[in-house]
């Protein structure tokens, strides 16, 4: 699912419809099955009608049965082609949704995680998805409605001709014209109402949200009866928004009633004028009913247009998201002997241009060492990570792995290069043995229990019931969090690249849990060159180097011991926990030591 | 059709107005077939008096053209009134669920996937709105209009009336009759494809992971290979549960024109007059009209139905901590109470992980009034559980908990919930200003003392910081703050309740060390003159307490004051040893 998503670039019908033109045949068919389904259905109806007209004119029984044996055959085959169509249209919006999954795949593999950071708000994921099948209407139903009613109402006009004479066709045709053109007058309207209701409808879920999520806050500070007003107010708004609606989608069947009773009596009339026979008298009054199946079939799909178009209008906006880094880098990847340094060489960037976050930092990660960031939160730890995995590029100054700028990398390649152990580990809702895979496809039982071992999976895989192949969970909810963080450094194990980047978990573990963490860091740290964003005071012991960020500048770089001595930010950072270890390990203070 | 008599009593309360709403559509049936007879009659006496009478003909013509219109005025009626009455039903229906929810309390969403249940209370009442509003009034009419119609036309012609008859009987008739046959097909096939949904959903929030592991590709592949796989698999399904279709189209088309050709076989042999013919020829698609609109709102019958066991659930969730009969009251003071355990086991009920194992077993704990108890242990050895029973979310199976000596099940539940104010490791944000998230703790707090309880909490300088200050909407829709910053808002909250217990779950566990040194003197001000619980793994947060209780597998296994614990050999030395980086 990574290929790129064709320029979709149209709005609304026309970027919808383009999306159909990777599936014409199945759209053909649907359409052809559509348009045999109700042409049959209209053909019945006015032979019927045509041999009623015959009966009042005295025609015999002999001369009705073929009509009789006519009109079942039609019923027949509109029924068959009625299963067909509706069979191959939904396979037709089956295959659609999947390929706009598949183009949002790769939208979300193109812009993520640095355009996600941009379009902050509500959960992106969910409700991309749930716009694109909001979709599944458009492609099932009225892109082939539209495209039958195309064939069919204008035949139908023709077969009047026929049928009732150049009058009559000429009495039937104003009506199918304003049946189909009040509404989509209407559509601005129906448009802005649309918007309206996913508005309202929005800010009701965010009420909601904020009931179930925020339970233990509302009731702890007694918030219940002022949420319930919240509730309230915002029901009402989606109330007055819905009866806008309706009133408009109203206005739209008494339209569509007045000129279907407006067609049959224009008909009848013409016809009583010209002095019609019975049959053809009617068989063109039903026929003038008939006409406007396929039409009212269109209002009914289209009556949510407003919400459709707002849905395909948020996934043309994400499909066209430009990615946060431009890849136009050609590189190759540097020949490696051993683990590369990384430079950042006055690196400057910020995510609005108004506040910058790293204002020139220069920094050198040593071959084969780990260098610790220690910093205040918003100090800028996270940013730099960041531009080494290329989630940002730098405004000013640049980022080197073995002396190659990241940018003149394909993007592609980089993964090859780094490694990342997120500070909240992701894990698919699949086996842990999936989930370990990922990191390196066709490993061996021997890898994956060499990994496990040393990121310390190990103790936890014997309390799962299927070892391996337990089932981790959504987002991994079978696991705690410091298991999550060691699955993920077991992945990192397996991809074996020779630069780390290692966002260490800022939530507290128990003793045996940071321990355990601890022994898969050092594991995992061995022989690659790695960037920790410490927390924890373990890990700035434990560290080659660590480098004190403080408003977005180096403040410090050094050992844990020397800038505890020397960098006052640093024992600001650092003194709160040194102190309590220190305090009850009965020891010296470390500050104390080190003034000495 | 997709009723069932517990969905019929969400209605209950607007029975008023669905009622009205089938009304007017079935007064909107009725002059759908008064046009019929109208129009047949304009034909007959065109066709009679052989050559066209402008007056014979034009009294019928006016009276189809009046009820045209009528029909269109009282189909636009009924589209109104179902609005107005699904928006009703949903309006008592969100509240309902919403009160329930804030009874059930929080030990609800801690044994329920809150998702579930937000989706319940979001989408679900929407889908019953349809419901009601929709589905049901049509469901009525689709039973009383075809039966006026096919009435009339059993009084012109039996044998045309009994062939609609049968047609407008079978169309939804045949459709449960089928979809059980196809039932398991096809819900065969909706299953997997919400399954896939699912996994599509799991990749993409996966995306950062997957990118850094370089498997995008990899992962694609398989998406797209399954996608595949499932397309195979279902096609057939679909195929087969298209069928149901079949029958009702065939019915429909034979409903409205075989048997008007069959009417005209009866005419030509003199069973039939021309007046009954002509009748039967533009009556009979009346009959179906009903039936068919039904067929449109099947969407809205079908969620309906499925929202509805959501809905149900919720409503029948049995209270974890149900409200006392007798409530007592602990009196008006805000003096900190002595908090016992006494004996307490407690296992959580339904779907939590871990169900059947106890998550405390017997823990027995003295909090004297004013001191503070630190609480650690491993993950799952029942920290949180601890906290949660002392709010109580959830009673204890066996044994009590006391404050001042009156168990926590006999005091009013408003009493509880005021008597504790809890700063926990993730703090909820509600979306509005950082003002009103603040005042939720104190409603009538003005500026200057919200400023200085921002000051106190450290997070004063944060808050200036963003573009506009307190009135900066926050929370799901507006800017984040960071897991840190959420929890200093959640200490200024808890200086604003001002009340006599303090629960702090992990409460600093996302702020930066100099953050943190800060935060733990303005909570070290603010534990003072109040009874204290405090879970913490990090010994700078730990050596602050009177009392540490160390639990192991829901077991209290080490307790007594910090400096005694260090002597000894057990969980507690571990912990020191693992944080000062001394191995012994």
């Amino acid at each position: 699912m990574t290929s790129a998503s064709p320029a979709v670039k149209g709005r609304g019908v026309a970027g919808l419809l383009r999306v159909l033109s990777g599936h014409l045949r199945p759209f053909g068919l649907s359409v052809l099955f559509a348009v045999v389904n109700q042409a049959a259905g209209m053909s019945a109806v006015v032979l019927a009608a045509a041999a009623a007209g015959r009966a009042l004119s005295g025609a015999g029984t002999a001369e009705l049965w073929p009509m009789f044996w006519w009109t079942l055959g039609l019923t027949a085959l509109r029924a068959a082609a009625n299963w067909v169509e509706s069979w191959i249209s939904h396979e037709l919006s089956f295959r659609v949704l999947a390929q706009i999954r598949q183009w949002l795949y790769g939208a979300f593999a193109r812009i993520a995680p640095g355009g996600l950071v941009r379009r902050r708000g509500g959960d992106l994921v969910v409700r991309a998805l749930r716009d694109s099948e909001s979709l599944e209407i458009f492609y099932a139903h009225t892109s082939i409605y539209i495209a039958a009613a195309l064939v069919v109402t204008p035949s139908a006009v023709v077969a009047m001709g026929s049928i009732g004479g150049l009058r009559a066709a000429v009495a039937l045709a104003p009506w199918l014209i304003a049946a189909l053109a009040l509404p989509l007058a209407l559509r601005r309207a129906g448009t802005r109402h649309g918007a309206d209701l996913n508005r309202a409808l929005t800010a009701m879920n965010v009420e909601v949200t904020d009931l179930v999520h925020g339970l233990r806050e509302t009731l702890s500070f007694g918030g219940g009866p002022d949420l319930l007003a919240r509730l309230r107010a915002a029901d009402r708004r989606l109330a007055s928004a819905e009866r806008r609606q309706s009133l408009r989608a109203g206005l739209e069947t008494v339209a569509g009633g007045i000129a279907i009773g407006g067609a049959s009596l224009s008909v009848l009339v013409t016809g009583l004028d010209g002095g019609l026979p019975a049959p053809a008298l009617l068989a063109s009054v039903a026929l003038a009913g008939a006409a406007f199946t396929p039409i009212t079939m269109l209002l009914n799909v289209t009556r949510v247009w407003g919400i459709t178009s707002d849905s395909a209008d948020r996934v043309f906006d994400l499909l066209e998201e430009p990615a946060a880094v431009a890849d136009t880098g050609a590189a190759a990847l540097p020949v490696l002997t051993g683990p590369p340094a990384v430079e950042f060489d006055q690196v400057v960037f910020g995510y609005d241009e108004t506040r910058p976050v790293l204002r020139g930092v220069s920094l050198t990660v040593p071959a084969g060492t780990t260098l610790a960031l220690a910093g205040a939160t918003g100090a800028g730890k996270s940013t730099l990570a960041h531009l080494l995995l290329r989630h940002f590029d730098p405004a000013a100054g640049a980022v080197r792995v073995g002396g190659v700028d990241l940018r003149d990398l394909p993007l592609d390649d980089l993964p090859e290069l780094v490694c990342h152990v997120p500070q909240e580990a992701f894990l698919f809702h699949d086996t842990l043995r999936a989930n370990l895979e990922l990191a390196r496809p066709g490993a061996s039982a021997d890898d994956l229990a060499h990994a496990c071992a040393d990121a310390r999976v190990t103790p936890f895989l014997e309390r799962l019931s299927d070892g391996l192949d337990t089932v981790v969970g959504e987002r991994g909810a079978a696991l705690s969090g410091g298991e999550r963080q060691r699955v993920a450094i077991a992945r990192a194990l397996l991809r074996d690249r020779p630069v780390l980047v290692l966002d260490e978990s800022s939530s507290q573990l128990d003793a045996l849990s940071e321990r355990e963490l601890q022994a898969a860091l050092d594991r995992v740290g061995n022989g690659r060159t790695t960037l920790v964003i410490a927390h924890r005071l373990t890990t700035l012991r434990h560290a080659d180097l660590v480098a004190v960020l403080d408003h977005g500048r180096i403040a410090d770089v050094g050992g844990h011991a020397e800038l505890l001595a020397r960098c006052e930010p640093y024992r600001r950072l650092v003194q709160a926990q040194a102190d309590a270890a220190a305090l009850l390990d009965g020891r010296p203070r470390p500050d104390d030591d080190a003034r000495r | 059709m997709l009723v069932r008599r517990r969905m019929l009593k969400l209605a209950r309360g607007a029975s008023g107005p669905v009622a009205a709403t089938a009304l007017l559509s079935l007064c909107a049936t009725a002059a759908g077939a008064g046009q019929a007879v109208a129009l047949a009659e304009t034909i007959r006496r065109a066709l009679i008096s052989g050559a066209p009478d402008p007056a014979g003909v034009g009294g019928p013509l006016a009276v189809t053209g009046l009820l045209v219109v009528l029909r269109c005025l009282l189909l636009w009626g009924r589209d109104q009134a179902a609005n107005r009455t699904a928006s009703l039903v949903r309006a008592r229906l969100r509240l309902r669920l919403a009160d329930r929810l804030l009874d059930l309390g929080p030990g609800h969403t801690v044994t329920r996937p809150a998702g579930t249940l937000r989706t319940t209370i979001a989408d679900g009442v929407e889908a019953i709105r349809a419901y009601v509003g929709f589905y049901l009034p049509q469901v009525v009419v689709s039973l009383g209009g075809p039966l006026i119609v096919v009435a009339v036309l059993t009084w012109q012609d039996p044998v045309a009336g009994a062939i609609t008859g049968a047609c407008v009987v079978l169309v939804p008739a045949s459709r449960p009759f089928w979809r059980r046959i196809m039932g398991a097909r096809s819900q065969r096939h909706w299953a997997a494809y919400e399954d896939f949904a699912a996994r599509v959903l799991d990749a993409l929030q996966g995306m950062t992971t997957l990118k850094a592991l370089g498997a995008t590709g990899v992962y694609g592949h398989r998406l797209r290979r399954d996608a595949l796989a499932l397309y195979r698999a279902t096609m057939g399904d679909l195929a087969a549960s298209s069928a149901v279709y079949v029958i009702s189209a065939f019915l429909l088309t034979a409903g409205t024109a075989l048997s008007v050709v069959v009417a005209a076989i009866r005419h030509s042999t003199g069973q039939l007059d021309a007046a009954g013919l002509l009748l039967v020829a533009w009556l009979t698609a009346e009959a179906f009209r009903p039936v068919l609109e039904l067929q449109n709102y099947w969407h809205e019958g079908f969620h309906g139905l499925a929202a509805g066991k959501g809905v149900f659930a919720l409503l029948d969730a049995d209270a974890p901590a149900p409200a006392p009969v007798a409530p007592v009251t602990r009196g008006p003071s805000n003096r900190p109470p002595r908090l016992v355990l006494r004996e307490v086991t407690f296992a959580y009920p339904g779907a939590h992980p871990g169900t059947g194992r106890p998550a405390l077993r017997g823990v027995t704990l003295e909090i004297e009034p004013g001191t503070t108890l630190a609480v650690t242990g491993r993950s799952g050895s029942g920290k949180s559980t601890l906290v949660n029973l002392l709010q109580r979310y959830f009673d204890p199976q066996s044994g009590r908990i006391l404050a001042d000596g009156v168990d926590l099940r006999d005091l009013d539940r408003d009493e509880v919930r005021a008597m504790t104010a809890v700063v926990a490791q993730d703090t909820y944000l509600f979306h509005g200003t950082v003002a009103d998230n603040l005042r939720l703790a104190r409603p009538d707090a003005d500026l200057a003392t919200l400023r200085e309880a921002a000051r106190r909490a450290r997070i004063l300088d944060v808050v200036d910081g963003l573009p506009d200050g307190f009135d900066t909407v926050v929370g799901e829709r507006g800017a984040r703050l960071s897991g840190g910053e959420r929890q200093r808002i959640a200490v200024a909250r808890a200086l604003l309740k001002d009340a006599p217990v303090l629960i702090l779950d992990e409460a600093t566990s996302a702020v930066d060390g100099e953050t943190e040194a800060a935060l733990r003197e303005a909570l070290g001000e603010l534990r003072a003159g109040r009874t204290t619980i405090m879970i913490a793994h990090r010994l700078s947060s730990l050596i602050d307490a009177d009392l540490v209780a160390v639990l192991d597998d829901g077991r209290l296994v080490e307790h007594g004051a910090p400096a005694d614990l260090a002597g000894r050999s057990g969980s507690w030395s571990d912990l020191v040893a693992a944080q000062s980086g001394v191995t012994r």
